[in-house]
């Protein structure tokens, strides 16, 4: 046996992005730090819900409980009435001293009582609050103690590559049915407000405060001019990029997806990637009937006939389905050797990818 | 040596952001070696358990060694796992963890506070809060920037070795505040100041929260000693991140088993080597050793020299905003070996940073992706020596310190289609001066080598001199003020075969000397009066015995920094023409 001169790999494995017709979707909805849960095992929430919510004291200030009471430090503590950890109102005696001369330290606000030190206690008397909220339309499937709930709906799932971190929902409207002209092409006079508006592309600054005027719910994009990242950032309604940056023919399963759920209730959760939590930013659309599809989880194996959307190379951001798996490993035009897969692109043309290129978006290839 | 064993095998784990490897080290005929590397992908996320990664990777390392490591688990029930390894000692280094949020609480800009920001930026830390002096005017808005960011840990750092007691007790009283305020998630403290109020600190701390007293990360002199708390840091990471990622425990649990972060055991490794490179009279004479990771979630830049170290581990770049972006871009764009547009290497970019394992396929891809890991190496040097002034060397002394061996790893250096272009990425990054070897780390095993090193002190010595590194090849830098075409170095050559030759290097010049691998040559250096050639001053030469790497020998007379032409055409043509010179 000699020394290692190679590095043995299985790379089939690689990230999923969901999108299905009908699935059934679990989200995990928790506080950072334990509040109080507000829903109930098996309530139905909505988008705007808040599903538990934690008060964290804030607004710290020092009450001079021995100048107060023209004693020693020392000797403070034991003039006080009040015991630590209480919530005292405002006017509140806090500490006495019954002498010849009588003198009181009441609270100057409503507060609690946190820490002594000195003969000086420790006021706080505001409270941050901290809420995680449903973000989805659905019922509270598991509750968890102190920290939050697991929502469940089931419906369709269309998961994106980047979101502005917001989050809304609206009624789903699309300006063009096949999602191919860019955002600009259309006039924005049909908008409702409130409505959720899918789009191909957008590469115009200026559709932005249309949109705001419009008080547009949520924007869906196939891709996004990457000089806009900044903008739609800014902007006041989630925006969910579902391909990628630069101009990149739609995907046909997205587009399916949206053109069937037109005028349903639209949820955007634009939240950021988080790989720990295995978050994606996502639509999702409740939808009564349906059989569902299986899940594939964040990461999965390639196979063929699945529909995959392709992250590197010339054909960025296009999806279509794997037709062929390779055994032995590719040398491409850059001059590195990969395991790769034979793609059928949407245009009918055929493209090997490497593996780790590509993203699974279905196992099915979508209806047209 | 292990007690009672000749010699221990070794199974090193090495989890990062995107792949899980396996390497197995043997003893083979008194010499330990690699036997072999499996690889995974890295299993992170909701659902998904890293030990699936770890159990791919042994199983691809099975595949090519003769030798079965993962065995059931007979004692396995549904809380363990179902296999279990076989060997002597398990090591691991790890990554692929999320950053940890830490605040810090120091006194003076150039004191405490730049401590604590250097010993921050070497670990996976991520910086949530940092407040010095002037902010305990506004305490208030601290505590409630503090109770917003919610920390996992506060690090109070200040006074030197005596003084500023008033202050420092200060950040403890706010600490402590912190810590009730937060009572459901308080932070852990460390606290590394002033040892003469450590009483207190114990006494207002210690009762609410957990508490780590370290030495003073500025004990005196203007010195900075971080190690002692990198160390306490690195287990407080590792033990946050066995926690929060399922399936680690239950590999290497029950075995013989060291681990830490990997920069950390990289930074261990660099300390050791760098220790060997002293010279005892002459400073000028002295070589450090430098090792950087481009990695999938973070690159970690460490070097030593003489008796200082240093570690750098700076995040990934998520999303690139404002001037942060517009100086990535401009500098990717103009170290792009391609003609294309601004615009098109926006979109790259973008796009790129969407995805974290996304693999060249294409000539301009592949362009795009070394111009950002030069961009990367560049921006990692430029902070490394801000965090630690004695990098370059001593200011005004006309020498730069030179770092020998240089050793890289990350997929971009060694899954680049050639060895020139490793070296050219290797040589416009880091910009080295004097006298240097660029060795790739192939398998990422060096900062398992600094963990190993405690078990069995001789294996990083077989190892290092194994085909588990490829010397890419000595490297020159003659640098001069002398213009364009100037000679300023003579290069004779001695061969074995008593073919010498000569070679006059011009300012400006990129050359390669054609030595075949492993061959052995002397290289004469005869630098003109104003040519600094890394032997002490400048106009001083030497005889030099140097190994041929995969590229030979370079040698990189085009100055410091190296000045790109400004018109496309020409800047694309000149990257192409180095490219083509190292074999690229």
């Amino acid at each position: 046996m000699g020394e290692a001169s190679d590095e043995k790999k299985a790379m089939t494995d690689v990230g999923v992005v969901r999108r299905a017709k009908f699935i059934d979707i679990r989200r995990i909805r928790r506080l950072p730090v334990p509040g109080n849960v507000l829903v109930k095992l098996g309530e139905a929430v909505q988008p705007e819900d808040v599903i538990a919510e934690a008060h964290i004291p804030t607004k710290v200030q020092s009450l001079d409980i021995a100048r107060g009471l023209g004693v020693l430090p020392s000797e403070a503590a034991s003039f006080m009435v009040r015991d630590l950890g209480e919530v005292v109102q405002q006017g509140d005696v806090i500490a006495q001293y019954d002498g010849s001369l009588p003198r009181l330290v009441r609270a100057p606000v409503g507060g609690k009582l946190l820490d002594w030190k000195n003969g000086q206690v420790i006021l706080t008397s505001g409270v941050k609050i901290e809420q995680v909220k449903a973000v989805m339309i659905g019922e509270a499937s598991e509750i968890i103690l102190n920290f939050g709930a697991v929502i469940r709906t089931q419906g369709c799932l269309i998961q994106g590559v980047w979101g502005n971190g917001r989050a809304g929902s609206g009624v789903l409207t699309l300006l063009d049915p096949k999602l191919e002209e860019p955002l600009d092409a259309f006039e924005m006079d049909a908008l409702e407000q409130g409505q959720v508006l899918a789009a191909g592309y957008c590469s115009q600054k200026d559709v932005f405060p249309l949109l705001v005027k419009k008080s547009l719910a949520g924007l869906i994009l196939g891709s996004l001019a990457p000089e806009l990242i900044g903008i739609a950032k800014g902007q006041p309604f989630p925006i969910i990029v579902l391909q990628g940056f630069g101009r990149i023919p739609s995907d046909l399963l997205s587009v399916s997806l949206l053109t069937d759920c037109a005028g349903e209730q639209a949820c955007i959760n634009a939240c950021d990637r988080d790989v720990f939590k295995s978050t994606r930013p996502e639509v999702m659309i409740p939808l009564k009937d349906g059989e569902p599809d299986i899940e594939l989880g964040s990461r999965s194996q390639l196979a063929l006939g699945q529909w995959v959307q392709v992250i590197g190379g010339k054909a960025f951001g296009q999806t279509g389905e794997v037709v062929a798996l390779s055994t032995d490993e590719t040398l491409f035009e850059s001059g590195i050797n990969l395991p790769s897969v034979q793609v059928r692109l949407h245009s009918d043309e055929e493209i090997t990818v490497p593996s780790q290129n590509l993203v699974i978006l279905s196992d099915l290839y979508p209806e047209q | 040596m292990v007690k009672g064993r000749t010699s221990i095998t070794v199974l090193g784990l090495d989890l990062g952001r995107i792949n899980t490897r396996a390497m197995l080290i043997r003893n083979v005929a008194g010499k330990y070696s690699l036997q072999g590397c499996g690889t995974a992908p890295t299993y992170l996320g909701s659902g998904l358990r890293i030990g699936t990664g770890i159990e791919q990777a042994v199983q691809n390392l099975q595949v090519g060694i003769d030798r079965v490591l993962l065995r059931p688990n007979e004692k396995s029930s549904g809380h363990t796992d179902p296999l279990s390894l076989r060997t002597d000692q398990v090591v691991s280094v790890a990554s692929a963890g999320p950053w940890i949020k830490t605040a810090l609480l120091g006194l003076t800009e150039e004191g405490s506070l730049r401590a604590c920001k250097t010993l921050l930026a070497s670990l996976p830390l991520e910086n949530v809060g940092t407040f010095g002096l002037t902010a305990q005017v506004y305490e208030q808005d601290v505590i409630d920037i503090l109770v917003h960011s919610q920390p996992d840990y506060l690090i109070i750092s200040g006074g030197e070795d005596a003084g500023a007691e008033k202050p420092l007790l200060r950040w403890v009283e706010v600490a402590r505040l912190i810590c009730l305020l937060l009572a459901a998630a308080k932070p852990e403290i460390l606290f590394a100041g002033n040892p003469l109020v450590e009483e207190t600190v114990r006494r207002r701390l210690e009762p609410i929260t957990k508490l780590h007293v370290l030495p003073n990360l500025r004990p005196g002199d203007g010195r900075m000693d971080l190690i002692p708390a990198q160390n306490a840091l690195d287990h407080e990471i590792i033990r946050k991140w066995r926690e929060g990622l399922p399936g680690w425990i239950d590999l290497t649990g029950p075995f013989n088993h060291a681990e830490a972060t990997t920069g950390f055991a990289l930074a261990r490794m660099v300390r050791f080597l760098s220790q060997t490179k002293a010279h005892p009279t002459k400073p000028s004479a002295t070589r450090g050793v430098l090792a950087l990771n481009l990695g999938g979630g973070s690159t970690t830049l460490t070097a030593g020299v003489d008796s200082h170290s240093g570690l750098l581990t700076q995040k990934r770049w998520e999303i690139l905003e404002g001037e942060e972006q517009e100086s990535v871009m401009r500098s990717v764009h103009r170290w792009t070996a391609v003609p294309i547009s601004s615009e098109e290497v926006h979109q790259y970019l973008s796009n790129h940073l969407l995805y974290d394992s996304i693999v060249p396929d294409n000539v301009s891809e592949l362009a795009l992706s070394q111009a950002y890991a030069r961009v990367q190496l560049q921006k990692t040097i430029h902070l490394f020596a801000k965090n630690y002034p004695w990098y370059q060397g001593q200011s005004g002394s006309g020498f730069h310190t030179c770092y020998e061996p240089i050793i890289a790893s990350g997929a971009v250096l060694t899954q680049a289609p050639k060895p020139g272009q490793a070296m050219l990425m290797l040589l416009d990054g880091i910009q080295p001066w004097g006298i240097t070897t660029m060795v790739l780390d192939k398998f990422h095993i060096l900062p398992l080598l600094g963990l190993i090193g405690n078990v069995e002190p001789v294996l990083p010595v077989h190892l290092l001199a194994s085909s588990a590194f490829e010397n890419l090849g000595t490297v020159i830098v003659p640098t001069s003020d002398a213009p364009e075409g100037d000679v300023i170095l003579k290069v004779h050559v001695e061969v074995e075969s008593g073919k010498n030759y000569s070679v006059d290097i011009l300012q400006g010049d990129l050359r390669r000397l054609v030595i075949p691998p492993g061959s052995q040559v002397i290289l004469g250096l005869d630098p003109e009066p104003h040519t600094y050639v890394g032997f002490g001053d400048r106009g001083e030469g030497g005889r030099l015995r140097v190994v041929g790497g995969t590229t030979g020998v370079v040698i990189d007379a085009r100055g410091r920094p190296i000045l790109l032409p400004q018109e496309n055409e020409l800047r694309v043509a000149k990257l192409h023409q180095w490219e083509s010179i190292l074999g690229g």
